[in-house]
C-alpha cells in the first residue's frame, strides 16, 4: 500500500446548492431551503429597498414583506429568470409602492447606516462620508423610478435586459431612464457643490 | 403577444400594469440638447448607454462615430461626473439587513407553512368525511348494511377494499 498516496486525501470541498436547487426544494415546501435563499440574498434586497425608499425603517418593512411575498409567490416562479432578478422585482415594486404612499409626507434626510467597510482613518472617513452624503443627496433628487433603475444598474450591476424585466419596461426605456437619471445626478452634484452641501 | 401568464411577483403592481410612466419619458419629451446636433441622429440615451455601460448601438459603430461628433462627445462629457457617483455608491454597498428583520420575516414564513400544513391535514380529513356522506346516506335510506369481504378488514375507504351489500333479512 502506498501510504503516501493513501494519506493524501483530497481536500474536502463543500458544494453549496445553487439557487435553482434551493428554489426547487422551497417550492416543495422546504422552509430550510427558502431560509438559505433568504440568507444568501437578504443584503442585496435590503440595499435596493434602502436606496429606493431612502428611509431605513421603510426599507426594513419592505424587505420583510418582500421575503414573505417571495415565499407566497414561489409557486408562480417558473425559473425563466434568475431567482435574484425575480427577487429584485418584488422588492422594487414594493419599495415603489411604499414611496408612492409616502409622497404626501415631507421627505426627510436619513443618515446612511455605517457599514463595516468604513475607513478607520478619521480624515479618510470624513472624506468618504462627505462623498457619500453628496451622492445620497443627489440620489434624493431623482424620482423613485429613476432611483430604482439607477441603483439596480450602478450598484447591483443588472444588465439592461434584466432591468427591463425587473421594471417591466422596454430596454429603450431603460436607457432613457438611466440617461435622465445620470443627467439629473450630475446637475444635483453641481448644485450640492455650489451650496456647500446645503440642500435647502 | 403570448397569452401565457407572465411570471411576476405578488406585489401591488400587476404584471400587465407597467410602473408609472415618468412625465419625461413621454414620447413628446424634448430631445436632450446635447444630441440635437448629431448629424446621424443618434439618441443621447444610446450614446450614454454605450459610453457608460458599453451597450452596443445597432445602426452605427459608436466607437468610430462619437470621437468625430461634437454633439455625441458633449453627451459623453456631460456624464463624466456620474461615473464617480456610481463608484461612491458601490463603495457603500456593505449595508446589512438587521438580523431581527430576517427573523421576523422567516417567522412569518414558518407560521404560514405550519398553518398551510394544518389546513391541508384538516382539509384532507374533512374531504374524506364529506366524500363518504352520500354513500352513508344512501345505505341508510336503503336499509342496507355493509359487509366486508371475508378475511378483510380496515377502513371503508382503504386501498383495494371491495364492498358487497346484502339485504337485511329483518327488514324484508
Amino acid at each position: 500500500v502506498d501510504h503516501a498516496t493513501a494519506d493524501a486525501s483530497p481536500p474536502v470541498t463543500t458544494v453549496l446548492p445553487s439557487d435553482r436547487e434551493l428554489v426547487a426544494r422551497a417550492r416543495a415546501g422546504d422552509t430550510a431551503a427558502f431560509e438559505e435563499l433568504v440568507r444568501r440574498h437578504r443584503d442585496r434586497i435590503y440595499r435596493v429597498a434602502l436606496r429606493v425608499c431612502r428611509h431605513p425603517a421603510d426599507a426594513e418593512d419592505v424587505t420583510q414583506e418582500a421575503i414573505v411575498r417571495a415565499w407566497r409567490g414561489l409557486g408562480t416562479f417558473r425559473g425563466d429568470a434568475e431567482f435574484t432578478t425575480w427577487l429584485y422585482r418584488i422588492v422594487t415594486n414594493l419599495a415603489l409602492n411604499r414611496v408612492t404612499r409616502r409622497r404626501e409626507h415631507a421627505t426627510e434626510r436619513v443618515p446612511e447606516p455605517a457599514g463595516p467597510g468604513e475607513a478607520l482613518d478619521p480624515a479618510r472617513r470624513a472624506e468618504d462620508r462627505e462623498r457619500l452624503d453628496a451622492a445620497l443627496a443627489a440620489l434624493d433628487t431623482l424620482t423613485a423610478e429613476q432611483r430604482a433603475c439607477y441603483v439596480l444598474r450602478e450598484v447591483e450591476g443588472l444588465t439592461y435586459e434584466e432591468l427591463a424585466e425587473v421594471l417591466d419596461i422596454s430596454v429603450a426605456s431603460v436607457k432613457g431612464r438611466l440617461y435622465r437619471a445620470r443627467q439629473d445626478l450630475v446637475a444635483a452634484l453641481e448644485r450640492y457643490d455650489a451650496t456647500g452641501g446645503d440642500r435647502s | 403577444m403570448s397569452d401565457e401568464p407572465r411570471e411576476h411577483p405578488p406585489t401591488e403592481h400587476p404584471p400587465t400594469a407597467p410602473l408609472p410612466v415618468e412625465p419625461e419619458v413621454a414620447a413628446t419629451a424634448p430631445v436632450a440638447p446635447a444630441a440635437r446636433g448629431c448629424p446621424e441622429g443618434v439618441p443621447p440615451e444610446d450614446v450614454a448607454a454605450w459610453a457608460v455601460d458599453g451597450a452596443a448601438y445597432g445602426p452605427l459603430e459608436l466607437a468610430e462615430h462619437v470621437p468625430s461628433c461634437p454633439a455625441c462627445r458633449g453627451v459623453v462629457a456631460s456624464l463624466d461626473r456620474a461615473a464617480g457617483l456610481g463608484d461612491t455608491l458601490r463603495g457603500a454597498r456593505d449595508v446589512r439587513l438587521p438580523e431581527a428583520v430576517v427573523e421576523r420575516a422567516l417567522g412569518r414564513v414558518r407560521a404560514e407553512r405550519a398553518v398551510s400544513l394544518l389546513l391541508g391535514t384538516l382539509g384532507g380529513a374533512f374531504a374524506r368525511v364529506a366524500a363518504s356522506l352520500p354513500d352513508l346516506v344512501a345505505r341508510r335510506g336503503a336499509g342496507d348494511r355493509e359487509v366486508l369481504e371475508p378475511g378483510r378488514s380496515g377502513p371503508p375507504d382503504g386501498p383495494g377494499l371491495r364492498r358487497a351489500t346484502r339485504r337485511d333479512p329483518d327488514r324484508g
